[in-house]
């Protein structure tokens, strides 16, 4: 088989515009799951039962629709249903926000469950009200739980946002398509494209166990010990000397 | 300073304490004892409301919590106040593994009563040094032994200044060589005249510090008395545990 990679090199530019708009849909739409995920799962453990059943009811919702029959729901079905006309771009957003909210709320709540509850005992018996408590005890040892998960739904909704092409996103398939279209050199260019996946994929993953290591502490901070900074380190001098020698 | 008045409490239909009193006064050092499940920890938690009793009163510096019993005339107390009046050491430490033993200690001066961040670490220093701790103010949790954790949860509640101190089994989960340094740590805030109200099985320590010695069986207070209850006490069910933890 003969093969012809300049067809890669020669469009270069098309790559690069398909990638920045795969970024753009998946990065935006993992924004607002990142924060959604965390209001629905709060809804999902809310004492106020009748939340709790609105959020279970989403969460179990969005996650038994397939992917792809949420954005063409939500492209053709929704935007008909209420008489707008979404552009495929906020359609393919909102239903890759939609559905990884739904899977990260899952997360956020079993990490927050994860905390032991003496933690929370310990808090209160200090005077901490319930936010207090949740913002500066709870929170924090949940994202240390919760990163390496919401990294995999990171790279999972990269994966996902493929399928927007389908509904005219100009993103990377949907440009390496209509580049194949017009060279009929279809190896070439899905190999480039897979390899584009490959390193965005990568990329993320590198990012979040970075972000593992530097929120791990002590022994299971697995060799990433948490660094003391250097001006840490004088201030706790500081305060020892006084310490100690005062009174 | 403190006084418990039939407090009742259940978890689901299983009734745990049946109307239990105690009262503590200012300075003094109280040691409940007695078989697990008999309702100790639960008292305890009562004090400082991490459980809500289901009757009974919980007077606290002339406030109360609590249910409440009828006719009381105390004006009605907040519990975030409470609780910044009482301090507590768990069994299991409870310390904050994501925090610094400094930041454990400080946290709460920031978050609770909003004290200065320079100001903060200053108190929690030295309170780190009371229990011998300064040279661990960068440690995290996990690099510190039981000993030293423990010690740190002592600090953490000390450092808020509260007005009594609660312990439950603050050594039951220590290997043995590091009890007495948490009891040596216990001692010396006990003789700095601290209130305290302490659980242990530790009959040394409620021999040498316990002004009030309280034996507690299946959610009741069977008797209490000074340090001469050890020898003179002549209810059976006492001196049997007392047998049986010597
Ligand atoms: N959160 C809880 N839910 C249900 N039962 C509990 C709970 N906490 C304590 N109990 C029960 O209440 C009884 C008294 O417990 P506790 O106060 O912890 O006893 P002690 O501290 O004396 O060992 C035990 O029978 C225990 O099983
Ligand atoms: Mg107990």
């Amino acid at each position: 088989m003969n093969m012809n990679w300049s067809v890669v090199f020669d469009n270069l530019d098309l790559f690069a515009q398909g990638l920045l708009m795969t970024l753009q849909l998946s990065g935006i739409a993992a924004l607002i799951a990142l924060i959604g995920g965390l209001l629905v799962a709060l809804l999902r453990l809310s004492h106020i039962a009748i939340l709790r059943w609105i959020a279970a009811a989403f969460i179990n919702v969005l996650r038994s629709v397939p992917p792809f029959a949420l954005i063409i729901y939500v492209y053709y079905g929704i935007s008909l249903a209420i008489g707008v006309n979404f552009t495929p771009f906020f359609a393919g957003v909102l239903a890759l926000a939609l559905q990884y909210t739904a899977w990260m709320a899952e997360v956020y709540r079993a990490g927050i469950q994860a905390v032991p509850p003496g933690q929370i005992e310990a808090a209160h018996s200090l005077g901490f009200n319930s936010v207090r408590t949740f913002i500066s005890i709870t929170l924090p040892q949940a994202l240390r739980i919760v990163i390496p998960p919401l990294g995999n739904n990171i790279v999972g909704l990269i994966k996902d946002s493929s399928l927007v092409s389908y509904i005219g996103v100009m993103e990377l398939i949907r440009s390496a398509q209509l580049l194949t279209s017009q060279t009929f050199r279809p190896f070439e260019i899905y190999t480039a494209t897979v390899i584009l996946y490959l390193v965005v994929t990568l990329v993320i993953s590198q990012v979040f166990s970075y972000l593992e290591r530097r929120h791990a502490t002590g022994r299971d901070a697995l060799g990433g010990r948490r660094h003391t900074s250097r001006r840490r380190r004088a201030r706790l001098d500081r305060l020892t000397e006084l310490a100690v020698t005062e009174r | 300073m403190i006084r418990l008045r039939s407090i009742v409490k259940s978890y689901g239909d299983h009734e745990v304490l049946h109307g239990v009193d105690l009262t503590v006064h200012r300075g003094e050092h109280v040691v409940i004892f007695g078989p697990s499940g008999s309702g100790k920890s639960t008292l305890l938690r009562s004090i400082n409301l991490l459980e809500q009793p289901d009757s009974g009163s919980v007077e606290v510096l002339g406030a109360e919590y609590g249910p409440g019993i009828p006719g009381a005339t105390l004006p009605r107390g907040n519990r975030l106040q409470l609780r910044q009046k009482v301090g507590m050491v768990f069994q299991q430490f409870n310390l904050f593994p994501h925090l610094t033993a400094l930041d454990n200690v400080s946290i709460a001066l920031r978050r609770v009563k909003h004290i200065s961040r320079d100001e903060a670490e200053v108190r929690a220093a030295r309170a780190l040094r009371r229990v011998g701790l300064i040279d661990k103010l960068g440690s995290y949790p996990s690099q510190l032994s039981g000993g030293q954790q423990q010690r740190v949860a002592i600090a953490r509640a000390l450092v808020m200044e509260p007005d009594v101190m609660l312990f439950d089994e603050p050594t039951s989960a220590l290997d043995p060589e590091m009890v007495g340094e948490v009891l040596g740590v216990m001692r010396a805030v006990a003789e700095d005249g601290m209130t305290m109200v302490v659980v242990t099985h530790e009959m040394g320590f409620a021999r040498e510090m316990g002004d009030q010695n309280v034996f507690m069986d299946a959610g009741q207070i069977v008797e209490k008395g000074d340090r001469s209850l050890f020898t003179t006490t002549t209810e059976p069910r006492t001196r049997k545990f007392l047998e049986a933890v010597l």
